[in-house]
């Protein structure tokens, strides 16, 4: 998890086949990608999701 | 695809999600079970999984109808989440509004009221609270009230559930079904059995679509549903 006061955003430097796969999906060019560390937390460690108990009525 | 036995966490939790809203309770159980111990397993332990997985148990008890022990695991996951530097609002919310339906199976309808009327007061100051989260809240609110007979509050929050349900889930989403049969119900008890009877048909429509003829939602809706007398044109009375 993030600690406070730790730096928000990481940069990642794409190798080539990145940089040619985000051309061919996005028609974009770009060396880096910038992520805020909760977008990349996200991806590296998913939050589990969590169920709802949710009530249902019997008309008895 | 993983390979069976090597599963994440993640994957495991999601399966059984899954299974609990096929009503595989056992399987869900395992599932979850065996996420917990690799989680717990693993250096650092995820103290945040930790507390969703107990939170999913108390899920899997709570659609069983075993409440005392659904909402000890509840109680247990919302313990860890709040930690001692206490938890996130929203998943602290909605752990309360899990722990409440588990409590309301108790009878213990005050304190269930208590979490709901907490969760939606966090929902309504945070921008970011998942709008299915607050439907959830609002949907158990609802029969809470339906069931000591304030039916014209149940009804206003079941129609607000109801109406987020069918923006974020859609119209055929077993859980907005589930709302729909107890607005039905409320309505039922107010006396528009015509719109109860509307309701419940739209209700067993997408349950049966979704969930299919033999699953216990359904089987519920459907007695609900021939309880209802036929549609007799009578509306309720002013006020």
């Amino acid at each position: 998890m993030q600690n406070p006061g730790q730096n928000t955003t990481v940069r990642l430097r794409l190798t080539e086949e990145q940089r040619a796969l985000l051309r061919h999906g996005t028609g974009r060019d770009g060396e880096e990608v910038e992520l805020r560390i909760e977008e990349l937390e996200e991806r590296i460690a998913p939050r589990l999701a969590a169920n709802h108990n949710e009530t249902m009525l019997i008309d008895a | 695809m993983p390979r069976v036995g090597q599963e994440s966490p993640a994957e495991l939790n999601a399966l059984g999600i899954r299974c609990k809203a096929a009503a595989r309770y056992d399987e869900g159980r395992a599932l979850y079970r065996r996420a917990l111990a690799l989680v717990r397993a693993a250096p650092g332990t995820d103290w945040n999984a930790v507390a969703t997985l107990y939170h999913n148990l108390g899920g899997i008890e709570h659609a069983r109808g075993n409440c005392g022990e659904g909402a000890a695991l509840a109680r247990l996951g919302l313990a860890i989440r709040a930690g001692p530097g206490g938890g996130d609002p929203l998943e602290m919310a909605a752990d309360g509004v899990a722990l409440a339906a588990l409590l309301e199976g108790q009878g213990n309808d005050d304190e269930a009221e208590r979490l709901y009327l907490k969760a939606l007061a966090t929902y309504e100051r945070t921008a970011t609270a998942d709008p299915a989260d607050v439907a959830a809240a609002l949907n158990n609110l609802g029969t809470l009230c339906a069931r000591q007979g304030r039916l014209e509050r149940a009804t206003g929050l079941l129609e607000r559930a109801a109406a987020l349900k069918r923006t974020v889930l859609g119209r055929e989403h077993p859980d907005l079904a589930l709302t729909l049969n107890n607005l039905a119900v409320a309505c039922r008890r107010r006396g528009d059995i015509a719109r109860a009877a509307a309701l419940y048909r739209e209700s067993l429509d997408i349950l049966e679509r979704s969930l299919g003829g033999d699953h216990p939602r359904t089987l519920a809706c459907r007695a609900n549903a021939s309880r209802c007398p036929a549609d007799n044109g009578r509306r309720p009375p002013p006020g």
